[in-house]
């Protein structure tokens, strides 16, 4: 019996995964469709697919968390607009270029490369970062309407047109069309949201507050995810039975990321994190030996790696939060009581 | 019944679009009204324990 065209195992297997990545993505603000992709590779889908239909799961990720950022007043949507015709171009050139491999035989290597090497530079950075938090803690006293110096840099060449932003700022529309082009480019070709690039893109060189800078980053990602969809749907090749499950999934475990954030210190488990983007990395990779040596076992290895680590850290998650939970609620009961 | 593999490639792939975004909207509000009945006992219940 099959339901959304998938038979039960992978059903259960993809809304558990997508509820995972949910997890991350509500609790990180991140770590959604990177992993996606790679695990659709893993089982076997064609590079097309794999990035077509993360695209489209990026889209309805997006949907979801620019409808959460939209009711704190973070999203610039003039900003987003302004990015819109970088994107389609951007994504248009990634999805060539992905094409042109998959012509050449070639696409699911270089994908797979492109993700151990994406996947590895940033479980480095937020692994470093989780280890040396306490040397970095004076950096913290920037608040969110502060824009760093290089932003301010940035925005001092009038480079026209200028356009005026929805905080009265003025940026070069090279600047945003970059901006946008960059990160589309990006997207199209790995099928992913492109916000742990486009996020600090529009703080560092746009020089948007950091607060609307990840509201109306999510809000790019929708237009991404939009875009992508819509594109790589034209090439018939987003299996949407995937992207239902995983949206399921994602949509429940976002809301209890977003809730643990009220309870967890984010610095607690960011090393996990970073962890299990290191073992994604190699995860993909197993699966490139795997091809490469004709060696089934080393894909199991990978799809073990990848999924168990990201159960791992979504347990870690959910641990720290129900104990959390748990000591605000004796703290609650002892502290009237304290002089007894 | 209209097929839809029977229309034109860019409508099948703005229903897609349009389907992907549909799901997101229903996931969104359905699991915030379910959170709003079970949260409260969850956390009730975590406390406890």
């Amino acid at each position: 019996m099959e339901l959304l065209g998938l038979p039960p195992e992978l059903l259960v297997l993809f809304v558990s995964f997508g509820f995972m990545v949910g997890v991350f993505f509500g609790f990180f603000g991140m770590g959604g469709s990177f992993l996606v992709t790679p695990a659709l590779l893993i089982l076997g889908y064609p590079a097309p697919v794999a990035i077509g239909s993360s695209m489209a799961f990026v889209f309805g990720t997006a949907v979801i968390a620019t409808l959460k950022h939209h009711d704190v007043g973070q999203v610039d949507y003039k900003l987003g607009a302004l990015m819109f015709v970088g994107i389609v171009l951007g994504i248009e050139a990634g999805k060539m270029l992905v094409f042109g491999l998959e012509a050449i035989g070639q696409a699911e290597l270089v994908v797979g490369t492109a993700y151990v090497l994406l996947l590895g530079a940033i479980g480095i950075v937020f692994t470093r970062n989780a280890l040396k938090q306490d040397a970095s803690e004076d950096d913290d006293q920037q608040t969110d309407d502060d824009i760093p110096e290089i932003a301010k840099k940035i925005k001092s060449y009038n480079i026209p047109p200028m356009v005026t932003l929805t905080d009265g700022s003025k940026a070069s529309m090279w600047t945003i069309s970059g901006v946008g082009g960059g990160v589309g480019v990006v997207s199209g070709f790995l099928g992913v949201g492109g916000g742990f690039i486009r996020m600090p893109a529009i703080y560092y060189l746009i020089g948007v507050p950091l607060a609307a800078a990840v509201g109306t980053s999510l809000f790019g990602a929708l237009m991404s995810g939009a875009v992508g969809a819509f594109s790589y749907g034209l090439s018939g090749v987003i299996d949407i039975g995937v992207v239902t499950a995983l949206l399921v999934g994602s949509a429940l475990g976002a809301r209890i990321g977003s809730a643990s954030t009220a309870y967890v210190d984010e610095d607690d488990v960011t090393i996990y994190f970073g962890i299990m983007l290191l073992l994604a990395s190699v995860a993909v990779a197993f699966g490139e030996f795997a091809n490469w040596f004709e060696m089934p076992i080393l894909d199991t290895v990978s799809f073990v790696l990848l999924i168990g680590s990201s159960i791992f850290v979504t347990a870690v998650i959910i641990y720290y939060g129900a104990l959390a939970v748990r000591e605000r609620k004796v703290t609650t009961d002892v502290t009237p009581h304290g002089d007894d | 019944m209209i097929a839809i593999s029977a229309l034109p490639i860019a409508v099948q792939a703005a229903l897609v679009v349009t389907l992907v975004l549909v799901e997101a909207i229903v996931l969104y509000v359905g699991y915030g009204l379910i959170e709003e009945r079970i949260a409260p006992p969850i956390l009730e219940v975590i406390e406890s324990v």
